[in-house]
């Protein structure tokens, strides 16, 4: 009985604490994959996960960091299992002009700086979207993805280049969004 | 390359929060300046601004997340213990059945080992032969070879007992009464020593 009382009243505390999170861990995730299901289902996994790794949080630190951590690793887990080994080796060898979304976005044009921002690398497009999108600060940031703050700086400037180059290509000017 | 260099650095500092020296406004005009300084403020701006518009959330989400935790906590709650990884219940149950069996069982008996012999005659379709119906075990000889063992086995047992009995006297009986026991378990012996 002490079991499940103790139980109930973690899940409400969990619960409390991660409500808030729903939505923009959602978007998050949404962002970085193709289909609504997908997003939906790993949203889903993060906040099971949390719950059950809820014992090792520290309630004296902020959630948001941490639910963000867990969010990240099963992102990368889930495209880890989608890719095939050779594309896997494929890919570390290919030209990186050769993302199917950003030749999308070259053929259409980007309605949205986002828009260009996904066909970065994972890693760049994260950083960009925890820094400017979910307003963590730079220490959140590296903690987040397990890194340091200066790293994490190193790589939000990388993407900014990327970013700026792919602007470029696709004749996408600031202040003159379609 | 002058203006690359700085506005390269301009990134930079965009990212890092740092401060750009004085001789770097000098190095360019005013409107170089400006456009690298502007161009970098926009595109953060920009990032920060400017929402995906493909991302719905689904209306139903938090009750879907509620009841994946929900049920997650069930089955967390189902989880056996330790001692119930170690000894799960089956094993309990088996346990308890030997002991209800041992329990009720009879002292145990060892079965009787089948006769070799009876075997042998028995493989040869020969009727089992007692040894009172066995021909000429009247002969004495015969007999004798019958008993033999028998005999020979008892005057060991006999010699065996006297003797542990000698020393057992020998540290219990006074010095002069050692002889006379010596030779009373020496008659003993001898008298269960003789042939049947």
């Amino acid at each position: 009985m002490t079991e499940i009382i103790g139980s109930e009243a973690r899940r409400q505390r969990f619960s409390a604490l991660a409500r808030d999170y729903y939505e923009p861990v959602y978007c998050f995730i949404a962002r970085q994959v193709s289909s609504q299901a997908d997003a939906a289902d790993l949203t889903q996994q993060v906040f099971i996960k949390g719950f059950q790794s809820f014992d090792r949080f520290d309630l004296d630190r902020s959630f948001a960091p941490w639910i963000y951590t867990i969010a990240r690793r099963t992102l990368v887990d889930f495209f880890r299992s989608r890719k095939p080994v050779g594309e896997q080796v494929h890919d570390a060898i290919a030209d990186p002009q050769a993302n199917p979304r950003e030749v999308a976005i070259d053929k259409d044009g980007a309605d949205s700086i986002w828009e260009i921002a996904s066909g970065l690398k994972p890693q760049h497009h994260q950083v960009l979207l925890l820094h400017y999108k979910e307003n963590f600060s730079m220490q959140e940031v590296a903690r987040i993805m397990g890194i340091t703050k200066t790293h994490a700086k190193v790589l939000v400037f990388r993407a900014r280049a990327t970013l700026k180059k792919r602007m470029l290509a696709a004749n996408f000017n600031l202040g003159e969004e379609r | 390359m002058k203006k690359w260099i700085i506005g390269q650095y301009i990134s930079l500092a965009e990212v890092f929060g740092w401060r750009i020296p004085n001789w770097m406004h000098s190095a360019l005009t005013p409107r170089q300046m400006d456009e690298l300084l502007t161009a970098e403020t926009l595109l953060t701006e920009s990032l920060k601004t400017d929402d995906p518009s493909d991302v719905k959330v689904p209306e139903n989400l938090d009750f879907i997340i509620e009841s994946r935790i929900r049920a997650s906590a069930n089955v967390s709650q189902r989880k056996p213990s330790i001692v119930g990884y170690l000894l799960p219940v089956s094993a309990f149950a088996a346990c308890a059945l030997l002991g209800l069996y041992l329990l009720n069982t009879p002292d145990w008996v060892q079965p009787d080992e089948p006769d070799p012999v009876a075997g042998l005659i028995n493989s040869v379709d020969n009727p089992i032969k007692t040894v009172s119906s066995m021909a000429g075990l009247d002969d004495p000889e015969k007999g004798d070879l019958l008993l033999r063992p028998l005999s020979s086995e008892k005057a060991r047992l006999s010699s065996d007992v006297t003797n542990a009995l000698k020393y057992v006297a020998q540290g219990v009986v006074p010095d002069q009464y050692v002889e006379q026991v010596n030779f009373r378990l020496d008659r003993f012996n001898a008298e269960m020593s003789k042939p049947i």
